[in-house]
């Protein structure tokens, strides 16, 4: 069936907690409102105010007893409404959730799920970031990033089954996006699998987010003019699957990596830094990034348009690992 | 005794003073040095008892951690008496001479046995080293002081006390010469465990067996009463029964006597009530020669232990009476008045240094002697600070009887949120015109408070009367629907 | 049972709810209502607190234990105290200075002392050291470590309670300094709106660290920051053993009835240092000797000879057991052996992926053997 993004989560969420009563939802406005982004709309109707729980707008609390509603044998799966409002819960995150199964020797873990959004569009600085990577830098945690309603809905499901906590990080520029959804409440999409979106020889796209999008567009536009990129989705990017990655650049040895975080230490940086240490004869060039510029994003809409990667951006690159001069490419 | 490790990050320690001396007998848990490690200055703590032995490091020096410093005898070999080994290491550590244990290369400090900064004086004897430097640098002259250490020994707190003293009386700011100087201040456990003196203190003051100060207020004896705070504690009447005598005005500073909990929380509640209720208050005069007569009558029947009390019959009469004005017994809402389906009377008991308020539950559901038991059990059970929650909270009407303490008529604080109470005063003969005749009469003065967002004058007029009649009828305490 | 009011009304209450009425602390039994044993044992669980602190300093100085060491002596009324309310399948969670909580639920003294120790016989594997102590099959949800963090994951587990609509009750105990954290204020807020059943036991020591409270906030008297959030409090005194079990005794009356949390304010005194490692400058002698004057244990053991309820005797026998379990516990200790060098990945997930795993040589991302 054909979903979109918006309506692949709010299925997958449904279906979840119609499968499993442990499974409900809290989060800022997820109730009577509907939703931030109007993901949880009409959920609470269907399943009752103890199931969908509107909270105060108390980040620490939210992630905090999502964890131990975890403990306590529940299935939270909370919403914090942006990931520019998670730093308040980034201490329960980093120094609750993604510690307690280690630091206590496996006596008990959190099967948590935190949905957030990254991304969007004329919120300027504190309101359009891309932060996931910073909760992929922890052991512990595992952090998903879906970039097609399928995904969205088999990662969802699979997070939600999962024993340990699940940062799942939607991207509020796909929330409209429609693709094919399988009718099957039990599709899965495995955490931590990495997977090859479209074939080439040529060149080989990595992204993650809404990054996949870009580059699926980019491939789209070469392949006109006849260059194969061959686009991975990283889907997860802790724990992060690098094996369609490495077999990808040793079929094409030409890399760039698309993501719109910043992109000092970011997502691109350590792809970039495996590729080095595990595929490093196979690369026939540099390899490159398209990342967010290093600003505080920026209101105006040309000057957010620029800090943000674009097909174009992609494709320069392309052409630079192919020609040296790409120029032809371009038009 | 090994340099011990004081800090994950620590790796060696300066030993700066011993506390102890070889000889010297410890207790667990004394302190044996000083050690400076590059954070703090700790000290070496004994973790049994015994005698210390040996020191095996002088003053001064630089130490591993986990090296040996001293031998501590452990306290069965310490009972035996001191050998003539152990008094020649006492000697010998003793004297300003190197020892045979070489100090760790590279520490100067350990090289002269002298104190680095030459006192600016002779310093006095028994001044540890640290105190004499802190002296110098904070202006203290250490002949002026009072040694707390062993032996009258002047200790670097000594010194530190001493400038701080001065400092006070020159009303000087902390900051001397460009160093800030944190002074600790003093928590006393009186004030936060809301009892005012240490337990240990009061066994000094001779307190009997089994007189814990908490499970034990007799309110005339124990000056350490603390109640359960809570509900149970109210207001019977603005003039406090309180026996303590003005105190005569005194040219020493004032001394804050800390509340105790029970106060606070009357404080509280007495303010809130008076702020928040409307009061007013009326009162009659009630003869109360039959009533005496009656309990005198009726006392010559009962055991002695439920003697029936001019107070019980001031519960029954209240009783009866709210019975038939069900808005006196109500509790006060914003929605409106909530009609209370029994009467509990409160009973205001005074305990040392404040009230508490037990309540007998449905006393219309009892009859007279088997009320007056009730009264006599919760009173007690006040007095002796064993009241369960259930058996203060939650009274519909308060009674507060001051009669027996001589005193005439009196006005009392509504205990919220009822919407009455009743203030007894003293029974007492007085000259009474009946009939145009002048004759001896028993005479008791009620003062009622009530909540004038409840009731009005003349409702409370009445219940008033109707007590009046009950009590000059006593008969009808026993039977309200008596003829009379 | 269970699922108070508050939920009744369907997370949708009557808007100006404010407030509470009708919870206060219950006061303490009188001694002589007790069995002696019970009374016997609460002393021996406190004397086994003190005496394997006291062993656990001196192993610290000697380089046995490694890290910070937390002490809780002074302390050790209102663990015994404070548990001895508790039903086995009510929750438990505290903070760093856990030693005593631990015991006091019953975790076993050697595998705690192992955990000091960092061996693998350690309660938390010797992965968590001293302020990571936890026992799941005591319901024991460990140690927290960062100042203020599990008051939200404390009302977590009380909402599954709620939401499984069990009469059971978390107890949450931390420290005066973690009124000051924002969690704590999230925490309770969220406890208060939806009538969780959990029990905010603060300990206030009068220092966070070495920062006396009247130097870190305005309001001293806790108690009334818990009823700021419309939460039943109360302030107790938390040297009087029977008083803290009467008072967790009776808040977690309330809370297993439906009717939300409460907040306690327990006073009592840490004798040692903030961690080994203090200098105890903040403070003085004196008031650490005024305070002492309250010791816990010292101050039941008189209360129980004085009421003639046990015999001192009775009380010497005791301070020996705990000796015993004390020394027990070190010799167990020292015999575990270290964790398996082999198990340094294990456990960083429970689902460990097996597609995650690095291609080879990588650098240890998503790096975890089953």
């Amino acid at each position: 069936m054909e979903l979109t993004y918006r309506e692949a989560v709010r299925r997958a969420l449904m279906e979840e907690m119609e499968r499993d009563e442990r499974v409900f939802i809290m989060g800022e406005d997820v109730g009577a409102y509907g939703g931030s982004y109007a993901v949880t709309k009409g959920l609470l109707a269907r399943f009752g105010p103890e199931r969908v729980r509107d909270t105060p707008i108390s980040e620490a609390a939210i992630a905090g007893a999502g964890i131990g509603a975890a403990l306590g044998g529940l299935r939270p799966v909370v919403e914090i409404m942006s990931i520019n409002f998670i730093l308040p819960a980034a201490d329960q995150l980093i120094n609750g959730a993604a510690k307690i199964h280690y630091m206590f020797n496996g006596q008990f873990h959190v099967p948590l799920v935190v949905r957030t959004v990254n991304g969007g569009r004329r919120l300027a600085a504190t309101h359009s970031q891309n932060l996931e990577v910073l909760f992929a830098f922890i052991p512990g945690l595992k952090v998903v990033t879906p970039a097609s309603p399928a995904d969205a809905y088999g990662l969802l499901k699979a997070a939600i089954r999962d024993p340990d906590p699940v940062l799942f990080v939607e991207s509020a520029l796909l929330y409209s996006m429609k693709g094919p959804v399988p009718d099957d409440p039990d599709f899965l999409v495995p955490l931590g699998q990495s997977l090859v979106r479209r074939e080439g020889r040529d060149l080989t796209l990595v992204a993650h987010s809404r990054g996949v999008v870009v580059a699926l567009e980019a491939a789209e536009r070469l392949a006109a003019q006849g260059v194969e990129a061959e686009v991975v989705d990283l889907r997860t990017l802790r724990p992060l699957d690098m094996g369609p990655v490495l077999a990808s650049v040793r079929k094409t040895g030409r890399v760039v990596i698309v993501g719109d975080d910043w992109q000092s230490y970011g997502v691109g940086a350590e792809i970039a830094a495996r590729l080095a240490e595990e595929a490093f004869e196979a690369l026939r060039g540099p390899v490159l990034r398209v990342g967010g510029a290093e600003v505080p994003m920026p209101y105006a809409a040309n000057l957010e348009r620029l800090a943000l990667p674009q097909v174009d951006g992609v494709i320069r690159r392309a052409a630079r690992l192919l020609e040296g001069d790409g120029a032809w490419l371009v038009r | 005794m090994i340099m011990p490790q004081m800090g994950f990050d620590m790796q060696e320690g300066r030993l700066v003073r011993w506390l102890k001396q070889p000889g010297d007998a410890v207790e667990k848990g004394d302190a044996l040095a000083e050690i400076e490690t590059d954070k703090a200055t700790v000290e070496l703590e004994a973790f049994e008892s015994g005698r210390l032995a040996k020191l095996l490091v002088e003053e001064g020096a630089t130490v591993p951690v986990g090296e040996p410093v001293a031998l501590l005898e452990p306290l069965a070999a310490a009972q035996a008496p001191p050998t003539l080994e152990g008094r020649e290491v006492d000697g010998a550590a003793r004297q300003p001479a190197p020892t045979r244990e070489p100090a760790p290369e590279g520490t100067p400090a350990a090289a002269p046995p002298s104190p680095p900064p030459p006192p600016a004086e002779p310093a006095p004897r028994g001044i540890s080293r640290v105190a004499r430097q802190m002296a110098a640098e904070q202006g203290v002259d250490p002949a002026t002081l009072q040694g707390r250490g062993p032996g009258g020994r002047i200790l670097s707190h000594d010194v530190e006390e001493a400038a701080r003293q001065s400092q006070a009386q020159d009303a000087q700011p902390a900051i001397t010469a460009g160093e800030y100087r944190f002074v600790p201040r003093f928590h006393d456990p009186a004030h936060y465990l809301g009892e005012a003196a240490a337990p240990q203190a009061q066994r000094l003051a001779g307190q009997t067996l089994g007189e814990h100060p908490f499970a034990q207020p007799p309110a005339t004896t124990d000056p350490e009463t603390t109640p359960p705070a809570g509900d149970g504690i109210s207001s019977a009447g603005e003039a406090a029964p309180a026996p303590a005598s003005p105190a005569a005005p005194s040219p020493a500073p004032a001394e804050i006597k800390p509340w105790s909990r029970m106060r606070r929380t009357i404080a509280r509640r007495m303010s809130q009530s008076k702020r928040e209720i409307p009061h007013f208050y009326e009162s009659v005069q009630v003869l109360m020669d039959q009533a005496l007569a009656f309990r005198v009558d009726l006392n010559r029947e009962l055991p002695d232990e439920d003697r029936i009390t001019v107070n019980d019959l001031l519960v029954r009469a209240s009783a009866l009476a709210l019975e038939e004005f069900p808005n006196l017994n109500g509790t006060y809402t914003d929605e409106g008045l909530r009609i209370n389906p029994t009467v509990d009377v409160a009973i205001a008991v005074a305990v040392e240094d404040g009230l508490l308020t037990p309540v007998v539950r449905d006393c219309n559901g009892k009859g007279l002697v088997e009320l007056a038991r009730e009264v006599h059990r919760v009173v007690r059970a006040a007095r002796k600070g064993r009241l369960k929650p259930d058996e203060y909270a939650g009274g519909t009407f308060t009674l507060s009887n001051l009669g027996m303490f001589g005193v005439e008529a009196f006005s009392a604080i509504i205990n919220p949120p009822q919407t009455a109470i009743l203030a007894a005063g003293g029974a007492r003969q007085q000259p009474w015109v009946v009939d145009g005749q002048i004759q001896p009469a028993t005479v008791m003065t009620l003062t009622l408070a009530a909540d004038h967002r409840v009731t009005d004058g003349v409702e409370v007029a009445r219940f008033l009367n109707r007590i009046r009649e009950l009590l000059e009828h006593p008969w009808l305490l026993v039977n309200p629907h008596l003829a009379r | 049972m269970g699922g108070g009011e508050g939920m009744a009304q369907a997370n949708n209450p009557e808007p100006g709810r404010d407030g509470w009425t009708g919870w206060t602390p219950d006061p303490p039994p009188d001694l002589r209502d007790e069995p002696p044993e019970r009374l016997l044992e609460y002393y021996r669980q406190m004397q086994v607190i003190r005496h394997f602190e006291e062993r656990a300093a001196q192993a610290y100085t000697q380089g046995r234990i490694g890290g910070f060491l937390h002490l809780a002596n002074g302390e050790e009324a209102l663990a015994v105290g404070g548990l001895a309310a508790l039903e086995p399948e009510d929750d438990l969670i505290t903070h760093y200075r856990d030693h005593g909580v631990a015991l006091a639920r019953g975790s076993d003294p050697g595998r705690v002392m192992a955990e000091l120790f960092g061996r693998a016989d350690g309660v938390s594997g010797g992965r968590g050291g001293s302020m990571h102590l936890a026992d799941a099959g005591r319901r024991f949800w460990g140690g927290h470590a960062i100042v203020g963090i599990h008051l939200p994951i404390a009302a977590g587990l009380a909402l599954a309670h709620q939401y499984r609509k069990e009469p059971r009750v978390v107890l949450c105990i931390f420290g005066d300094g973690a009124t000051n954290t924002g969690a704590f204020h999230e925490a309770l807020n969220l406890a208060a709106t939806w009538e969780l059943p959990v029990i905010f036991l603060c300990q206030n020591n009068l220092y966070g660290m070495g920062t006396a409270i009247e130097r870190a906030m305005r309001v001293t008297e806790l108690h009334r920051r818990g009823a700021a959030y419309g939460i039943p409090s109360a302030r107790i005194n938390g040297m009087r053993l029977l008083e803290v079990r009467a008072a967790v005794a009776s808040a977690a009356r309330w809370a297993r009835e439906g009717k939300g949390p409460v907040f306690l304010e327990a006073l009592t005194y840490r004798y040692r240092g903030h961690s080994m490692a203090d200098p105890e400058l903040y403070r003085t002698k004196e008031e650490l000797k005024a305070w002492r004057a309250w010791d816990p244990i010292q101050l039941f053991a008189q209360e129980l000879l004085e009421a003639g309820v046990v015999t001192p005797e009775a009380l010497r026998r005791a301070d020996q057991e705990a000796e015993q379990v004390v020394e027990a516990a070190i010799a167990f200790a020292e015999q575990s052996p270290e964790p398996d060098p082999a198990t340094l990945h294990h456990g960083v997930y429970r689902a460990p992926l097996a597609a995650a795993l690095p291609a080879g040589g990588g650098n240890g991302v998503g790096a975890h053997l089953p």
